[in-house]
């Protein structure tokens, strides 16, 4: 079977867009949480979380008309993937061979607003055309394929994974890149902001009422964010044919299912223990190769001690020597682009040989008792890295990215 | 890879044998349905009957909404038929694909206005759970206690087939040894209400003006249901001695955008197909049956016309053709295993279901020489074919006996 590179990271989020703007920005430990702008929240407890303000400079990835006609998340899965694409230096693209597909949380829920604020307005009739050509959320992967000219590998598909859908969207596409059904995949994730995931957040209790403080001991939960991310695969043999940089080599991955609680993960961590466990072997890697862990790290007080056991359980008594951060201290949960960034991460720390730190961990807990790369990015080799995604549903998903010794 | 369990929840029944002796008879669920509280009535092929406690019996369904009670009745029957029992789920890792176009677009809704007129406080959290699009395949992971890969595929309406895909292909790659796979959506006002809206489905006030191939065909009727099958590889079937109804034997699928010509929309089809025929080592000429889901959508029925003229060639009217969703109406995502399980049954029987329309004075379907009559039938190949609203296309080579 073929080998799976990683030659193109794009990536949208409230710290910036593009590898060169976000990558400074994670390594300075900086933070996107501010108040909630786009709704108003004065009937929530809570106020705050990390929105896009703007796509700013990044505009010129983005047409007047892409900009008016297509959602939210949409945009934001767009501008990222052409990022992704500029970044890989892939000039032209073989419409047949290359393909998209893409995870998310919940699509484009703008549309469901939208469609009950003319509900409760009396206004249904002015629906239109625009809820079934918005609203499901393949059509976010069909129009990056439609505006990308990128039909192949059996076309456009959307994995509604909830917050594993990164990671499922690149394992995906490193199946097809194996099989030879393609030889370049557009993998990645988006998400945006909206007022029903903050209702549903806020109703779990599980939102942060200032900052995201993963592993700290007085962490009081996630905060929401946004974004999308989008890596682009090739197989090697393609990557190396065009002289393509390769920033890693997709080693392997696992999935695996709780079958435990939609919304809590099992507290033995029993099914992230199985992901890991299938990643390794797949990759034919011990977990002592393993330099650095993205841990999903969301900040809830159940996550992060249920990752820490599943991490020890895989490790052992190496679990404490390995580095494991959670980047959604400094920009919050963007849920189905979550762990698609985190991989973007784990390709980035590879390359420059810096662990991103977990910010805010001031009072460590004592049952979170691994090293986290407290508050400050750290320089360390690291040729093989584990990205971890856990999901509503029970979904696990763990990636392992290791540097392409060619 | 073997296909050995099949489940279904459609609008027609439950059982593969029931519901195909129903479309046998050329009935259809579709109806007009009232929807007082808002003043409107729409076509659709809903669930009437339906109390998932016939199949779960006292399970505590109170986290289940809807579609997750869909989605768990038919996998329970597709589990029950494989002798795929709860024992052995605990022991071995089964793996799970669900395709879905909305799963609760109704729960997302609800959840979202409950907040607007009451408050975000009134908006409970168990509800939350059932807004998110894996929230079916979540509660059918928990239900059956299904600890392998747990995925989630949205491809429209050919997100059954683009899960089935997905499971063969992972079997394929020797990840997987057995999948659940399935689709499922719902009928409701809120998708009902926007595809009339949009001009996808139909805004007749009588069944008739849901015409699949109908020269007069004026869009769909949502349906809603849920289909599932047990598929193993051929390694896993034997071990467990189970009972082959069927292999997939090759897939293939495709995209050209909506707005594309229905020529560069049927050619895409047809290469799609193309790649199904080529890794199931099939001619055309061996197809023995064809499925398609034509559902009188006036783009994608044209499509769907000119695939079986070029796939069928001088064959047309020789060659069975079925077309469940005159029955069904356009299920969404479970189209695709509904197609496929009808294709087993079909098999098994012997005998195709009707094309009514044919007798109605649906001159399309005459065109393409549908049997107004149900007809003896005997194959070993066949061609399940889907042709999405939002231009994706998927093809699965079935064997019969093989």
């Amino acid at each position: 079977m073929q080998q799976v590179v990683v030659t193109g990271l794009g990536v949208v989020t409230p710290l910036g867009h593009g590898a060169d703007v976000f990558w400074p920005a994670v390594l300075r430990g900086e933070s996107a949480f501010a108040e909630v702008s786009s709704f108003d929240t004065t009937k929530y407890r809570i106020h705050r979380g990390a929105e896009i303000a703007t796509l700013g400079a990044r505009d010129k990835y983005l047409s007047e008309e892409e900009a008016a006609s297509m959602g939210r998340t949409a945009q934001f899965a767009l501008v990222a993937a052409r990022l992704g694409l500029r970044d890989s230096g892939l000039s032209s693209l073989d419409p047949g061979r290359t393909g998209v597909v893409m995870g998310t949380t919940s699509g484009e829920p703008s549309e469901i607003e939208r469609f009950n604020d003319l509900d409760l307005s009396g206004d249904l009739d002015q629906i239109g055309g625009r809820f079934i050509s918005h609203y499901p959320c393949n059509h976010i992967p069909g129009q990056l394929a439609t505006r990308l000219k990128a039909f192949g590998g059996g076309g456009p598909v959307m994995l509604p994974v909830a917050c594993a859908a990164g990671n499922c969207a690149i394992t995906y596409a490193a199946d097809l890149l194996q099989l030879g059904e393609a030889d370049v995949m557009l993998a990645g994730g988006a998400d945006s902001f909206s007022r029903i995931t903050f209702t549903g957040f806020a109703g779990l209790m599980a939102i942060a009422p200032e900052r995201c403080q993963p592993f700290d001991l007085n962490r009081k939960g996630m905060m929401p964010g946004e974004g999308a991310a989008f890596l682009v695969l090739e197989r090697a043999e393609h990557a190396l044919k065009r002289g393509a940089k390769i920033y890693a080599e997709v080693a392997g991955y696992g999935l695996s299912c709780d079958a435990f609680h939609m919304t809590g993960g099992d507290r033995e961590g029993k099914g992230a223990v199985r992901a890991m466990e299938k990643a390794l072997e797949r990759s034919r890697l011990n977990s002592e190769e393993i330099d650095y862990i993205s841990a999903h790290g969301t900040g809830t007080k159940s996550n992060d001690l249920h990752e820490t056991i599943a991490v020890k359980k895989v490790f052992g008594e190496a679990a404490r020597k390995v580095p494991m951060s959670s980047v959604k201290s400094m920009f919050g949960h963007t849920m189905g682009a979550a762990s698609a960034i985190e991989a973007a991460v784990c390709c980035l720390t590879i390359e420059h040989g810096v662990v991103p730190p977990t910010m805010n961990l001031e009072n460590p807990d004592p049952e979170c008792d691994l090293d986290y790369v407290p508050n400050e990015s750290r320089e360390q080799t690291v040729d093989v890295a584990m990205s971890n995604a856990y999901a509503f549903g029970g979904t696990n998903a763990s990636l392992i990215l290791r540097r392409w010794l060619s | 890879m073997a296909i050995t369990g099949v489940g279904l929840i459609t609008a027609l029944g439950d059982q593969p044998s029931e519901v195909h002796r129903v479309r046998c008879e050329g009935r259809s669920a579709v109806r007009v349905l009232d929807f007082p509280e808002r003043d409107a009535k729409l076509l659709g092929a809903s669930l009437t009957d339906f109390d998932a406690r016939r199949y779960l019996g006292d399970g505590n369904l109170r986290p289940l909404n809807h579609v997750g009670q869909l989605a768990i009745s038919a996998s329970q029957g597709a589990l029950e038929t494989a002798g795929v029992s709860r024992e052995e789920r605990d022991v071995h890792e089964m793996d799970l694909v669900l395709g879905t176009m909305f799963c609760s677009a109704h729960t997302i809704t609800q959840f979202d206005r409950k907040a607007q007129i009451s408050g975000p406080k009134y908006a409970m959290p168990l509800e939350f759970a059932n807004t998110v699009i894996n929230a079916a395949s979540g509660q059918t992971a928990i239900w059956h206690n299904l600890r392998g890969t747990t995925m989630t595929i949205s491809a429209g309406t050919v997100s059954g087939l683009r899960a089935l895909e997905y499971a063969a292909r992972r079997i394929a790659l020797g990840w997987s040894d057995q999948f659940l796979v399935g689709g499922v959506d719902e009928h409701c006002f809120e998708t009902s209400w926007a595809f009339q809206q949009s001009g996808h489905a139909s805004d007749g006030s009588e069944e008739a003006s849901v015409t699949p191939f109908g020269t007069s065909r004026r869009g769909f009727a949502p349906g809603e249901g849920a289909g599932f099958l047990v598929l193993e590889s051929g390694a896993s079937a034997r071990r467990r001695g189970s009972t082959i109804l069927g292999t997939v034997l090759g897939w293939g699928s495709g995209y050209c955008p909506a707005h594309e010509s229905e020529t560069l929309r049927a050619a895409t089809a047809l290469e799609a197909i193309a790649t199904a025929l080529s890794m199931a080592d099939c001619e055309a000429a061996r197809i023995g049956y064809l499925s398609c889901s034509a559902n009188g959508s006036i783009k994608g029925d044209e499509i769907e016309a000119r695939v079986l003229r070029e796939v069928l060639g001088d064959r047309l009217g020789k060659v069975p053709v079925a077309v469940p969703a005159e029955s069904f109406g356009n299920a969404l995502a479970p189209s695709g295993i509904f197609q496929a399980v009808e294709a087993l049954e079909t098999a098994r029987q012997g005998v195709l279901p009707p094309f009514y329309g044919a007798r109605n004075g649906n001159l399309g379907a005459a065109e393409l020489g549908l049997s107004p009559e149900p007809m003896e039938c005997a194959f070993d190949r066949a061609l399940v074919f889907s042709c999405g609203l939002d231009g994706s296309v998927s093809a699965v080579v079935l064997g019969i006996n093989s």
